[in-house]
């Protein structure tokens, strides 16, 4: 049912030319975002998320070393091998991006005002200067910017981080995109600032219809908004599964994994903090069969020879040789090693 | 902001009193009697040399010789000239706007070639074009005004026949030397402006702005540009030095009147109250204008800006 969904990603592969030749950054990644959908891309930094939201906008080609195939595509429309004269009028209108840190992704020397205007400045409409000011001002007062004729004014040292990222999103919708790609939007934050940002874009899912691919590494960020999850291992989409199966059983080890590394208070005591031992490979390291396998506490010898083909198990899609005895609760992880660190 | 300007006046006062102290001593060590300047070789006897050494003050200590130059200078008087006997600040008055005029014309130039070709050679990087720019810029640059100044005269005047060899006065008589300043101050802006420009290009805010639809042409223009001319404008104050000392040799290679021919001629004269007032002006231009360049830097960058206002 392809065409029921806003955005398509099929067979996305990323690669990066280096001196010694080519390294895939990102393999065969397919994953559907239906209307109105929040779903969750999570992993490990470096398992390559932030380079397939990139690859969505198309804003890859800019880096003569990267290669992007495969197929992305939006309400319809093929976006892969589009110039980038016609990626731009996706970019912003259909297809947004808020980032990891909303003052960098702000131009030092320049008015926020202006940089949210530039965001609406596109189609060709031709208003008075008092009027954009007012409709800067009204999106500025969406997002939760108290006194927005002030903040226009300044610039993004002046603001918050908290602030920054709310002009962040205020520039997202600026176009009225129908997607919101939105890189570890709350990373950089305060605790408390980063549950206000969250449930903005919850919100604005709600009144909108706005559709959102949030990438993160934070676990707890992914169980409060997902409606699905997609779990990112060295490139390869390793989990795909609806947020409410996921978080109760979790099919693939690494998937399980995340969800142990989250630090309880109730459970853990310090130095028992469960976090997956070892790092996510590099690309030109990648390890045969599973790529997990090294870190993984079930695997079998197969898993180093074989890479595993994903299966699909009732409303969940993996990629492990054991996903059958996960989920039928026949292994269990981590517990019985010994504490980590 | 007029924080920063009394900070700089403060820093910059003892500079150049530190200068004049230098130039006033300099010239005295330097062989050479002033006497003869003043008589014009003329046959003349003693009583008449001690006369003109008690009217000039020269019999002082040599302290209180520069302790008087200094009250003086601060008033605005710098003396008569050993070699015209008319005030100096009359003649320096004459032949100043012309020099102006070439430092001005000088600093458009390398305003114009250093930022432009450094915009091209970063737009158009790691191909011929910006292969021979930044070749190009590093010659100009190691090139003395000696050197590219009669090689300009020859290509330009000789056989192009588009500007005249030299003298003073109108507009095309001031491109050859202007552009002979340009080509040595321009060289290291124009790798500045490329090398900080593709340091912006990396930066998360390029990226932002082409995710939000923003022209790419606009992203180079009013980001990119506008970002990486804030080093620019530092080394900008920093090269100054350059261009004036270039004005003077500019003056002296294309036959131009000015300060700098006067200055040269105030040296070998001995001609000490018309050095001393030269070097002087224009070490307090080079403060004047550092300070602009300063207050400029802060209107660039809005994050200076803040850290002046608290
Ligand atoms: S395939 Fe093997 S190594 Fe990979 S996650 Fe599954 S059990 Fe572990």
């Amino acid at each position: 049912m392809p065409d029921e969904q806003l955005l398509s990603v099929r067979d996305l592969r990323i690669s990066y030319r280096t001196g010694t030749g080519e390294a895939d950054l990102v393999r065969a990644a397919s994953f559907d975002v239906a209307p109105g959908e929040i779903v969750c891309l999570v992993g490990e930094s470096g398992s390559g998320k932030t380079l397939t939201g990139r690859a969505i906008l198309g804003l890859l080609h800019h880096n003569d070393r990267m290669r992007v195939s495969g197929s992305v595509v939006f309400g319809g429309r093929e976006l892969t091998g589009l110039p980038d004269r016609s990626l731009r009028t996706v970019r912003g209108s259909q297809i947004a991006m808020i980032f990891q840190d909303p003052v960098a992704a702000l131009d030092p020397v320049v008015r926020v005002g202006e940089q949210v205007a530039e965001a609406m400045a596109r189609r060709g409409r031709r208003r008075g200067r008092s009027r954009v000011s007012g409709e800067i001002a009204d999106l500025l007062r969406r997002v939760g910017i108290t006194d927005p004729e002030l903040r226009m004014r300044q610039f993004p040292h002046e603001i918050s981080g908290g602030m920054c990222q709310r002009i962040g999103i205020a520039i997202a919708l600026a176009g009225d995109p129908g997607l919101l790609v939105a890189d570890e939007p709350t990373t950089a934050l305060d605790v408390t600032i980063q549950a206000q940002v969250l449930d903005l874009i919850a919100e604005l899912r709600r009144e909108r219809g706005l559709s959102v691919l949030l990438i993160t590494h934070d676990m707890g960020v992914a169980a409060r908004m997902a409606d699905r999850i997609l779990v990112m291992y060295a490139g390869s989409i390793v989990e795909e599964a609806p947020a409410a199966d996921f978080f109760v059983h979790a099919a693939h080890p690494y998937g399980l994994g995340l969800i142990r590394a989250v630090p309880r208070i109730d459970i853990d005591r310090p130095g028992r903090l469960s976090a997956i031992p070892g790092a996510v490979p590099e690309a030109r390291n990648r390890p045969p069969g599973c790529a997990f396998h090294p870190r993984c506490p079930v695997r079998l010898d197969l898993c180093a020879e074989e890479e595993p083909a994903p299966l699909r198990l009732g409303g969940q899609l993996v990629a492990c040789h054991r996903a059958a005895d996960m989920l039928t609760g026949r292994l269990s992880l981590w517990d019985s090693e010994a504490p980590v660190g | 902001m007029l924080g920063v300007v009394v900070r700089r006046v403060a820093i910059g006062v003892p500079v150049i009193i530190g200068v004049s102290a230098i130039i006033f001593f300099v010239l005295r060590v330097l062989p050479g009697n002033p006497v003869q300047v003043i008589t014009q070789g003329a046959p003349t006897t003693p009583g008449e040399r001690h006369d003109i050494i008690v009217e000039f003050g020269l019999n002082k200590p040599i302290f209180s010789q520069y302790l008087s130059f200094l009250g003086n200078a601060v008033r605005g008087r710098f003396g008569i000239s050993f070699a015209t006997r008319q005030p100096v600040m009359g003649e320096i008055g004459s032949q100043a706007m012309a020099t102006v005029e070439l430092a001005v014309a000088a600093m458009l130039m390398t305003v114009l070639l250093g930022v432009g070709l450094g915009v091209v050679s970063a737009l158009l990087r790691d191909t011929w074009v910006d292969a021979t720019i930044r070749a190009l810029s590093l010659l100009g640059s190691s090139m003395p005004i000696i050197w590219t100044g009669p090689l300009l005269i020859l290509i330009f005047s000789f056989t192009l026949r588009l500007f005249p060899a030299n003298g003073s006065g109108t507009l095309s008589e001031l491109v050859l030397p202007a552009l002979s300043i340009a080509l040595v101050t321009s060289g290291v802006i124009i790798r500045l402006v490329r090398s900080s420009m593709l340091e912006v290009l990396g930066l998360e805010f390029v990226t932002a702005l082409r995710a939000k639809g923003v022209p790419e042409a606009w992203i180079w223009l009013r980001h990119i540009l506008r970002n990486a001319l804030v080093p620019a404008v530092t080394l900008l104050g920093v090269q100054l030095g350059g261009l004036l000392s270039g004005a003077v040799i500019a003056e002296t290679v294309f036959g131009r009147q000015g300060l700098g021919s006067l200055l040269v001629n105030g040296i070998d004269e001995k001609d000490y109250p018309m050095v001393q007032a030269i070097v002087l002006i224009v070490a307090t231009a080079y403060v004047a204008i550092n300070i602009v360049v300063d207050v400029s830097y802060a209107y660039l960058d809005p994050r200076v800006r803040t850290q002046l206002a608290r």
